[in-house]
């Protein structure tokens, strides 16, 4: 870094005298930046940077510095509300509101069984918040019906991880980026979402002309105009790319066949089921020129160091779980992982959305453990003093099965905590239909597009207002202290848990309650022993040592209690079939593979080379939808603008939603820039302004998915499939055809 | 009624399926009846073991369980294609309420051979490892 990193990015209100600055990390997306929050008189009044974390070296980006307006925004609920016989939302006490809650989860116990109850939570809340809601959910309720936001932001980055290496846990770290010799963004785009991470990357490449930067993704983003290889291919081809660039570098001989040899199982498999994809066919699948795929197939087949990382241009494409493995198969072959400046490194969205699986809160059980191995049930029963029998065995279901099962009754209490599905799901009426027919509490301290079909809201603390920890994309966790208390009438996450768990009176074997810890840092402790021994083991993690380290990255165990910069130098991978966290997935239909199947492998230790079949999107354009929806997230906004949009000064700069449109297609349809235009997809119609914009390749449209109040705020949502990825079930939102047609 | 009884009845529609031809040709269709064909292939495992005196125990459960499985992951991926034949309008929805008959009740001879299984996989596995949770509820 240069030597600016001395003064940090701040935002602090004008001639405000804080009194202190206290211990944090932005609650915004996945880079973890530490940030100091300034108090004045029991009030937040400001944001700075931290210029010794090692991550961010005190930067913030813009949305980043404005995140603690929305704590003093005048709509905040003070007060739980009910629904009552009209049909209206009214403010009620706890004592009521929990009352409720606790009768209908009871009702829904003994009419539905354990299954017929659903916990759908977020990536933006606290370590400490969603390893109660395993426990919770898990040893309490006794549901397996556990999912988050998180399935629409970084399901994918754990299937993929669990497919290729047999636990969760990204192999590199933001420190590989100072060290790569090339770096891959594909379906990433940090110019416009990890500001942070982009500055680092071209600050170092503006300084020594490294890394040489390869960007994937249909746009011309702000990413890719600073990209030396922009390879803009075709919506829903990511698959077929990789097997293209993959091929030609092994039949150039670019790879380490040692490695190959001593540490993965399989590559023949994967060779076999690439074979077709010569490069003249994977150019006339992807619309990119041969030559480009040459250039890229030399640079990624040479350069001895590469990170690559994925994103939601990734995630939430068909065929995401095999691309995201296709990359990781890239870095097998190559060698290029477990050594500095090298490794996979699929992002994750939101700023805790991985500490969410690490603990269970979604997903797996906690600590990379594998539900479908009795074994590792037992230990957490034996770790929770519960019966065994309680805990469920066998994968999650995701939001859109859960949705299903809605429809079909078979779910009726449906807790949703702290996220708005009802923007950020796709075909969101479907979605809406389904919500109206179950018992709904919602967690969030807004009224939200959600909480219009909700039956309790719970408002709950925010951030500077509680303690914990989350954990980033790089499997650091940081710490963010309480800097102020909460306002009068509401409570943290944490404590609704606590006091629901109670009230429902869940109970140990020893008539104990299942919750015992009564602080955040008490269950981090509980949770400190939970992972110990597993993967993402943090036993040698304290609240002091993660204020004073400023983050340390999992695993720390006691006796490395500094943690750990990138998993698998020692080029062992965590399948072995005891202590692997699944026994994988077939990759054409999602299937869970059996143990016998798993153990017929025999990867014990190595990595598994995964077969990367191409599918494409399930909808394809056609006379009456001729173009392809894309859909993403803008500078200034964070996912459905709870937060973002109460700063004045966020909301002036991106208020509504508009549609991008290549200068060609516009011209062929009269369309005009800021011309009123409605855009119908097979599931629903919105109208918005055109941007016109040659960024946007011909025949493709791109609408921001962060609108979409119920007053006429046009969602991109109401137009997305509403079908998922075989493996990692994450919706396909990246793809769906619509057309457009001028209103004005 | 026994595990043999459902299991057959499972294969004969799961067969019946198969002998259609692909109406879209599309992913969602594929996914859906490769998990199909795979079911169908452990039906018919299953019932090879069971005509067996001395079968594997573990071998026959493992069958079993992919049958599950299979049939689970099927169902997801033939609703998605469901949804969409219907959004877009390219499937008659006689045709698709025909299938999803079918699916249905494949599914509903899987719940009723739950007690079977149980009791085949007593000594040997915990059942619930067998059988996924919502084919038990
Ligand atoms: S990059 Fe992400 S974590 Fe860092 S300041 Fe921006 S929004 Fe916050």
């Amino acid at each position: 870094m240069t030597g600016k990193e001395n003064i940090p990015d701040a935002n602090v209100e004008a001639n405000e005298n804080v009194d202190h600055w206290v211990h944090s990390t932005c609650n915004l997306c996945s880079i973890g930046c530490g940030c100091e929050i300034g108090v004045k008189d029991d009030k937040i009044v400001g944001i700075k940077g931290e210029v010794s974390h090692s991550i961010n070296m005190g930067k913030l980006d813009p949305k980043a510095k404005d995140q603690w307006y929305a704590n003093y925004s005048k709509d905040r609920l003070l007060t739980p509300m009910v629904r009552n016989e009209n049909g209206e939302l009214e403010k009620a006490t706890w004592e009521e509101a929990m009352d409720l809650m606790v009768e209908q989860a009871k009702k829904t116990l003994k009419n539905k069984g354990p299954d017929g109850f659903s916990i759908y939570s977020t990536g933006q809340g606290f370590l400490e918040d969603f390893y109660t809601i395993a426990k919770v959910g898990r040893a309490g309720i006794g549901t397996h019906l556990l999912d988050a936001n998180t399935r629409l932001c970084t399901a994918t980055t754990e299937w993929c991880l669990l497919q290729s290496f047999g636990s969760d846990g990204v192999p590199a770290s933001f420190e590989d980026f100072d060290h790569a010799e090339t770096v891959m963004l594909f379906g990433h785009n940090p110019a416009e979402t990890g500001t942070v991470l982009f500055d680092r990357i071209m600050e170092r490449k503006n300084r020594t002309g490294k890394p040489y930067l390869i960007v994937v993704d249909p746009r011309e983003t702000a990413s890719a105009k600073e990209a030396d290889l922009h390879l803009s291919l075709k919506p829903g081809t990511n698959a077929a790319l990789l097997n293209g660039i993959i091929r030609q570098i092994i039949s150039d001989g670019n790879i380490d066949r040692d490695y190959i040899s001593r540490n993965t199982i399989e590559f023949n498999s994967m060779r076999n089921s690439i074979e077709e994809w010569t490069l003249a066919k994977t150019s006339a699948m992807t619309g990119i020129p041969e030559e480009q795929l040459t250039l890229a197939a030399k640079v990624l087949g040479e350069t001895p160091s590469l990170v690559s990382t994925t994103l939601q241009g990734a995630f939430q494409s068909s065929d995401a779980t095999t691309a995201c493995v296709a990359i990781n198969n890239l870095h097998l072959m190559r060698g290029l992982i477990g050594k500095p400046g090298c490794g996979p490194f699929h992002m994750a969205g939101q700023p805790s959305s991985s500490g969410n699986r690490t603990v269970g809160g979604v997903g797996t059980y906690p600590g990379n453990r594998n539900p479908a191995n009795p074994d590792h049930l037992n230990e957490m029963a034996e770790l929770w003093n519960i019966d065994a029998e309680k805990l469920e065995i066998g994968p999650e279901k995701g939001i859109m099965k859960q949705i299903e099962m809605i429809e079909n009754d078979k779910i009726s209490f449906f807790w949703n905590i702290h996220t708005n599905p009802l923007v950020s799901l796709p075909n969101r009426q479907r979605a809406k239909k389904a919500l109206e027919k179950a018992f709904v509490v919602v967690q969030d301290p807004f009224l939200t597009e959600t909480t219009e079909v909700a039956d309790i809201v719970l408002p709950p603390a925010m951030w500077g207002e509680k303690e914990g920890t989350m954990e980033n994309a790089d499997r650091t966790i940081n710490l963010l202290r309480k800097a102020v208390e909460p306002p009068e009438g509401v409570k943290s996450d944490f404590e609704i848990l606590v006091e629901f768990s109670n009230r429902m009176g869940f109970k140990d074997k020893d008539g104990n309650p299942l919750i015992q810890y009564t602080t955040p840092e008490e269950a981090f402790e509980e949770w400190k022993k939970v992972s110990k021994g597993r993967p993402s083991d943090m036993s040698g993690m304290t609240y002091e040592l993660l204020e004073k380290e400023k983050g340390i990255r999992w695993p720390a165990t006691e006796d490395k209690p500094e943690g750990t910069t990138r998993l698998y130098e020692d080029q062992t991978f965590p399948t072995n079939i005891d202590y692997c966290q699944s026994f994988g997935k077939d990759p054409i239909t999602g299937r869970p593979k059996t143990k016998a199947e798993f153990q017929q492998k025999n990867a014990d230790g190595r990595a598994i080379f995964q077969p990367t079949y191409y599918f494409g999107s399930p909808e394809m354009p056609q006379d009456e939808y001729p173009f392809w929806l894309n859909t993403g997230r803008l500078l200034w906004h964070w996912h459905t603008r709870t937060k973002t949009a109460r700063s004045k000064k966020l909301e002036e700069k991106a208020p509504r939603a508009y549609v991008e449109m290549n200068e060609d297609d516009a011209y062929s349809l009269r369309i005009n820039q800021d011309d009123l235009v409605r855009v119908t997809s097979p599931r629903g119609e919105i109208q918005l302004p055109v941007h016109v914009d040659n960024r946007i390749n011909q025949g493709e449209v791109f609408i921001p998915f962060h609108y979409g109040n119920w007053d006429g705020e046009q969602s991109a949502n109401e137009m997305t499939m509403d079908v998922v990825d075989p493996v990692s079930h994450q919706p396909i939102l990246k793809q769906a055809v619509c057309k457009v047609e001028k209103i004005s | 009624m026994s595990l043999r009884v459902h299991f057959q009845y499972v294969g004969k529609l799961a067969e019946e399926l198969l002998e259609e031809a692909d109406l879209t040709n599309t992913p969602l269709e594929y996914r859906y009846r490769t998990a199909l064909r795979e079911k169908e292939t452990h039906v018919r495992k299953t019932l090879d073991l069971l005509k067996q005196k001395n079968h594997d125990p573990d071998n026959l459960l493992n069958a079993i369980s992919i049958v599950y499985k299979s049939d689970e992951v099927e169902k997801l991926h033939f609703n998605g294609w469901k949804r969409l034949c219907q959004q877009n309008k390219t499937i008659k929805e006689e045709v698709l309420s025909k299938l999803e008959t079918k699916f249905s009740r494949m599914k509903t001879e899987l719940e009723e051979a739950v007690p079977y299984v149980k009791s085949i996989a007593k000594g040997h596995k915990d059942s619930r490892i067998i059988v996924p949770a919502l084919y038990r509820d």
